[in-house]
């Protein structure tokens, strides 16, 4: 945690709040954290409660304009408010997408995940926010919809998470993509930073994600489930390339859970996905048929869910519907014979 | 006239002893040595030498196996009973132990100068004790000799075997809390104290006579005592009395930790004014996060075996948690209650109404001179949350990964009641004893607004933790679901019923799935609209392909969230 404070604490830009939220940390982590005495940092204390509800909490704490999140094994470059600062100056947005960088367990560093898809994103963009009831406003937030859901990656205006109200799901490990999508679609101007603005590390002895115990990927179900029904309700649900966005972003998290599941589970965590599928909005089974090229890395992710969609399980989408009107049914008029 | 010599097997060997003759003594000291003595001393680490006194030593069915299992000890025999002192004589005499076993003709009394009476059972005539009816069965009077525990105070034994019915407390108080290292037997009619266990390091096994209970040191590796944690957010008004209720007759070693959760009125201030120099006292202060978020607070600073959490407006009879905590310490139980009674407000003072506890059916038996029940789980799960009559042991609340969660903003007792009621098992309780619970207008659960729906988010935690943990049976759980769901819809603003009624449906579809249709009898679907079945039977064929299993635990609908259902019906009202 010392060299995600430190990355903090030296940052060129100086006019910032630091919330540290204390999760019910250990002795000696929060010995670490007392030894920083600088006036910028405000603590905040809560037994245990998870992730989602130590940033909900620093959510409400928040005084700022504009808010973005660091967990404390992460860190950032010496420029990255600095750079934040200039677009929020520039451009007025209310959600920036940011890239960053990714040191793997060995140590090697390489570009974050998602590079492509903000490749694709700066280009479509072409150095403006993008701004609703424009051309090519669905398609960016498509884009953004496909980066990498990573609460290091944006930057928010405070604001848009009151209105209505939006913060991650508490209780949930997979909080990132509910809250990214969300975000996306309530951000009214989106734009990009060009510049990395985090390193994510990935840490072989601790207990991250990756190595978290089967049930804890279960969660991922929930989060499914919750971010589909809140998304429905949104005009980004009628269009095609968002609602393709948002179910291969889904795909590629919940195929990645079920593979890491022993495979006593595995049964079960399709099971209640197929539950997921047939409780969530029709529309959501429609994938777009062209998607653009950076779609493409995403295939065995949409084969994947093609072939989940085709499950025998799932009810058939004109009897789950609510706005089809059934077809009449006539009594059968004699009895069909068995074999 | 001396009978057939009887053998008795402890501490590792065999030992021929004559008996009196009588069988029940005989029977009963194969008894004690199988059940008390021998699971003690297996266990214990005894010095190579020392000196034991064996108090109502009887023919010497503890004193003879002891002493040739410790051969480095000296022990004083004292028995005042005729034919149990021949018998003990001779079974010294005949294995040689004269030189390191002597034997007394005394009882020990409290008060006793040269003789002293003790009963003599009718049922059982080598049953003497105090006068303790409901034992003995009645009896006679006999005067027999006898000292003042002080006298066996200076014997300053290293290992007291106990067995003086009805007088254990009365002589252990003359030790004033310097016990010997070692204190073994049995308590009859008043437990004593826990508090004579002092600071002194004393392995003690000393059981409840009829009971699983008895006389030990705090559990876990937290030091003994109790903490209190008392929420407080603009409580001025009431503080000072509840603080001063809860030091009356209180446990010498308990603390009280105020938690001001950012109060802006006068209240921190009173505190410190009234109570401020008090060592057993301590005012935290923390930016306001809320009720659960307060207590957590407390808990995370304080460390005592044992926790009770107090609001702020309310108080307790005197002696409240030192009875309590009496209960905790000789159960060793999770969690143990004590009744409570809701009060009002008046111009002519306080308007106490009666308690609605209703455990009449629940079989009591004394504890010295109060009557105790053991509460089953599922009372407490299925009961109305009173988180706050209880003590809880603090290593049950950490191994369990229980805490008050934080972003519920209201009712957050409901979830600690179930987790805490489930976990513990069987509470011990007892119902003359008091907290006294403030009714007024303003409180949470007259509302009616979104906060009903933390309800719905807290069972779906409930069931969830309950798949994860293996529970036993969660029809409790699910009779628990539908009391609340009753009770807020009744209590609910009208335009928020249908959501909560959906999200009710979900959640209990879910608990369908995961049970099977066997849960079905502990749901009441009956105290609610007609709307609720209707939806849950809509989800239900939605799902029905994909028949029962643990997974539905997982799943989750926005209307099981307070912020995700505001952020909804605000999108809703926008289109």
């Amino acid at each position: 945690m010392g060299e995600s404070l430190d990355s903090l604490l030296g940052q060129t830009l100086e006019d910032f709040e630091l919330i540290l939220v204390d999760d019910g940390a250990d002795e000696a982590t929060r010995a670490v954290a007392a030894g920083y005495r600088d006036a910028r940092i405000r603590r905040i204390r809560q037994a245990n409660g998870g992730l989602s509800a130590a940033r909900n909490r620093g959510i409400s704490a928040a005084r700022g304009d504009y808010l973005c999140f660091l967990d404390a094994d992460d860190t950032r470059p010496p420029w990255a408010l600095e750079c934040l600062d200039r677009i929020v100056r520039e451009d007025a947005p209310d959600l920036v997408l940011c890239r960053g960088h990714l040191s793997e367990e060995n140590g090697q560093l390489q570009p974050f995940y998602d590079r492509a898809v903000l490749d694709a994103l700066e280009e479509h963009l072409d150095g403006r926010p993008a701004v609703p009831d424009t051309p090519g406003f669905r398609t960016a937030q498509a884009l953004a919809l496909l980066a990498e859901p990573q609460s290091a990656n944006k930057l928010i205006r405070r604001k848009i998470l009151s209105d209505p109200p939006l913060g991650f799901p508490p209780g949930q490990i997979f909080e990132d993509l509910y809250f990214h999508a969300l975000a996306v679609a309530q951000a009214r101007r989106i734009a990009l930073c060009p510049h990395p603005v985090f390193t994510y590390y990935r840490r072989p002895a601790r207990s991250q994600l990756t190595t978290a115990r089967d049930m804890t990927r279960f969660d991922m179900l929930a989060v499914a489930r919750l971010l589909l029904s809140r998304f429905s309700a949104l005009p980004e649900a009628d269009d095609p390339l968002c609602r393709t966005a948002l179910m291969l972003s889904l795909a590629k998290l919940l195929r990645w859970c079920e593979e890491m599941l022993s495979h006593a589970h595995r049964a079960a965590f399709r099971t209640g996905l197929i539950a997921v599928l047939a409780l969530a909005d029709p529309r959501f089974r429609q994938l777009a048929r062209i998607t653009p090229p950076v779609f493409e890395p995403f295939a065995p992710h949409r084969d994947w869910l093609e072939a989940c969609l085709a499950d025998t399980r799932l009810p058939a989408a004109r009897e789950v519907s609510p706005n089809v009107i059934r077809p009449l049914r006539l009594p059968r008029l004699w009895p069909q014979r068995r074999a | 006239m001396s009978s057939a010599p009887s053998v008795f097997r402890a501490f590792g060997r065999s030992v021929a002893l004559e008996t009196t003759g009588d069988a029940f003594l005989r029977d009963d000291s194969h008894w004690r040595l199988r059940e008390i003595y021998e699971p003690a001393l297996a266990r214990w680490r005894l010095p190579k030498t020392g000196h034991a006194v064996d108090l109502g030593a009887g023919f010497g069915a503890f004193a003879l196996p002891f002493a040739l299992a410790w051969p480095g000890w000296r022990v004083t025999c004292l028995e005042p009973d005729p034919k149990a002192f021949e018998a003990l004589e001779r079974n010294i005499a005949e294995h040689g132990l004269g030189a390191r076993i002597e034997a007394q003709q005394i009882a020990i009394v409290p008060g006793a100068r040269g003789k002293a009476p003790l009963i003599r059972s009718r049922k059982r005539p080598a049953f003497l004790s105090a006068d303790v009816a409901h034992w003995q069965g009645g009896g006679l009077a006999e005067p027999l000799p006898a000292k003042p525990p002080e006298w066996l105070v200076d014997l300053s034994a290293d290992l007291l075997k106990l067995t003086a019915p009805g007088h254990e407390a009365a002589i252990l108080e003359a030790f004033a809390e310097q016990l010997p290292p070692f204190l073994l037997g049995e308590s009859w009619a008043e437990p004593p104290p826990s508090r004579l266990l002092g600071t002194r390091q004393t392995s003690v096994y000393l059981p409840f006579a009829g009971s699983p209970w008895r006389l030990r040191r705090d559990p876990g590796e937290a030091h003994a005592g109790l903490d209190v944690v008392v929420a407080m957010y603009n409580s001025q008004e009431t503080i000072e009395d509840c603080l001063g209720s809860l030091l009356q007759d209180a446990p010498p070693d308990q603390h009280i930790w105020v938690v001001n959760d950012g109060s802006t009125d006068d209240s921190p201030a009173r505190v410190l004014d009234r109570f401020g120099d008090l060592p057993g006292l301590t005012l935290l202060d923390k930016p306001n996060g809320g009720c659960a978020s307060a207590r957590n607070w407390g808990r995370m600073h304080s460390g005592a075996a044992h926790i009770a959490f107090v609001d702020a407006d309310d108080a307790v009879e005197p002696g409240f948690y030192a009875g309590l905590l009496e209960l905790a310490r000789y159960s060793g139980q999770g969690a143990v209650q004590g009744g409570f009674r809701p009060f009002r407000d008046t111009p002519e003072g306080r308007r106490h109404e009666r308690s609605p506890d209703a455990f009449d059916h629940l079989p009591r038996r004394q504890f010295g001179a109060v009557e105790v029940f053991d509460l089953p789980w599922p009372e407490v799960v299925t009961g109305q949350p009173t988180i706050w009559r209880r003590i809880y042991r603090r290593d049950m609340l950490d191994a369990r990964n229980i805490w008050f969660p934080e972003h519920i903003r209201a009712f957050d007792d409901q979830i600690f009641q179930i987790l805490t009621g489930y976990h513990a098992g069987l509470i011990p309780a007892r119902d003359g004893l008091h907290y006294l619970y403030r009714q007024h207008a303003g409180q949470d659960i007259r509302q009616g607004d979104e906060r009903a729906f933390y309800s719905l988010e807290m069972y779906r935690m409930v069931l969830r933790r309950a798949v994860q943990e293996g529970w036993s049976d969660f029809g409790p759980v699910a009779t628990s679901f539908f009391s609340t769901l009753k009770w807020s819809h009744d209590g609910l603003r009208e335009d928020l019923r249908a959501d909560f009624l959906r999200g009710a449906a979900e959640l209990w579809t879910y608990m369908r799935h995961v049970w099977g249709p066997g849960i079905e009898s502990a749901a009441r679907p009956q105290l609610l609209p007609e709307s609720f079945a209707r939806e849950a039977a809509r989800l239900d064929k939605r799902l029905h392909a994909l028949g029962d299993g643990y997974v539905f635990a997982f799943l989750d609908g926005p209307s099981l969230h307070v912020d995700m259902l505001r952020a909804d019906r605000a999108i809703r009202e926008r289109a």
